[in-house]
């Protein structure tokens, strides 16, 4: 039987790096960065419905460049520690790698 | 009902192919060195009726090439689990492949030879991480099915789009271990 290990992800920014080019990419150059969350200044909008779908899209293309980032990171890692690449599937957002472990 | 402990719609690591993979929670064997201990408890975690499963299934059919029960111990369940595989069997042209801690032997009771009645791969034996193939062995059931060779070097890595990261199959505890630490 395989094992089933998980690992809880955040909504924090982990990637000041990504996270300017994300708000570089989507001209947002009135949205700043603290404490780790995407912040309006309270004069961009009167109403918040705006700023919630506005929020939203920073967030979700920044999530995607983070899971791009976290991918390089893990398929360096396995190959590192002696996995190979077999397979790489994208479906639904997710981004599934399949790997196996060289035996010499 | 069935008490399930995690359910993947799509793993590429527990038998040939593509496959829908369920592990059953609760188990008694206490198999040392087991690493899923986490699925050892009876209380219940996941409970879904097997008509519930098995609409997910043919949800998902045309993606898939077989279906894996695991654990847990999956023969603990076996009587609902017939019922499940039965339902698989007669309406779909999908493989079933069981990881489970009891010898061949032992499956004795009449629930379990319903359930091996459905079974194409059963890979039986007290877990034993030091012995060759986890110490257990291979047993194809139906000829009919592609041969699945006992392999514990894969390991699927899931990253959905909140960031959760999934890994599946055999994974070193050092690698485990970098991942969380990215």
């Amino acid at each position: 039987m395989s094992r089933v290990v998980k690992i809880v992800g955040t909504n924090t920014i982990k990637n000041i790096e990504l996270a300017q080019e994300t708000l570089k990419e989507l001209n947002k150059s009135h949205i700043k960065i603290e404490n780790n969350t995407f912040v309006f200044e309270q004069y961009d909008y009167l109403d918040g419905e705006g700023r919630k779908a506005e929020i939203k899209e920073i967030e979700n293309l920044y999530k995607q460049k983070y899971q791009n980032h976290l991918k390089e990171r893990i398929i360096e890692n396995s190959l590192k520690n002696g996995y190979k690449l077999k397979k790489e599937i994208t479906s639904d957002n997710k981004i599934k790698l399949v790997l196996q472990k060289r035996v010499y | 009902m069935l008490n399930i402990y995690n359910i993947e719609t799509s793993n590429y690591v527990n038998g040939n192919g593509n496959r829908y993979v369920l592990w059953l929670q609760g188990c008694d064997l206490g198999c040392v060195g087991c690493w899923n201990q986490q699925t050892w408890s009876f209380e219940d975690r996941i409970v879904k009726s097997v008509n519930e499963i098995f609409q997910e299934i043919l949800h998902f059919e045309d993606t898939l090439d077989g279906i894996t029960f695991s654990g847990g111990e999956p023969f603990l369940q076996a009587k609902e689990l017939s019922l499940l595989a039965q339902k698989i069997k007669e309406n779909t042209n999908l493989g079933i492949q069981i990881f489970s801690g009891y010898e061949l032997e032992e499956l004795v009771k009449e629930e379990d030879a319903k359930l091996l009645k459905y079974t194409d791969v059963l890979v039986a034996g007290r877990f034993d991480q030091t012995k060759e193939n986890n110490n257990q062995k291979v047993y194809i059931l139906n000829d009919s099915q592609e041969l699945w060779e006992f392999d514990n070097t894969n390991v699927e890595i899931e990253i959905d789009d909140d960031l959760n990261i999934k890994m599946t199959g055999y994974p070193t505890n050092r690698l485990i271990n970098e991942v969380r630490g990215i």
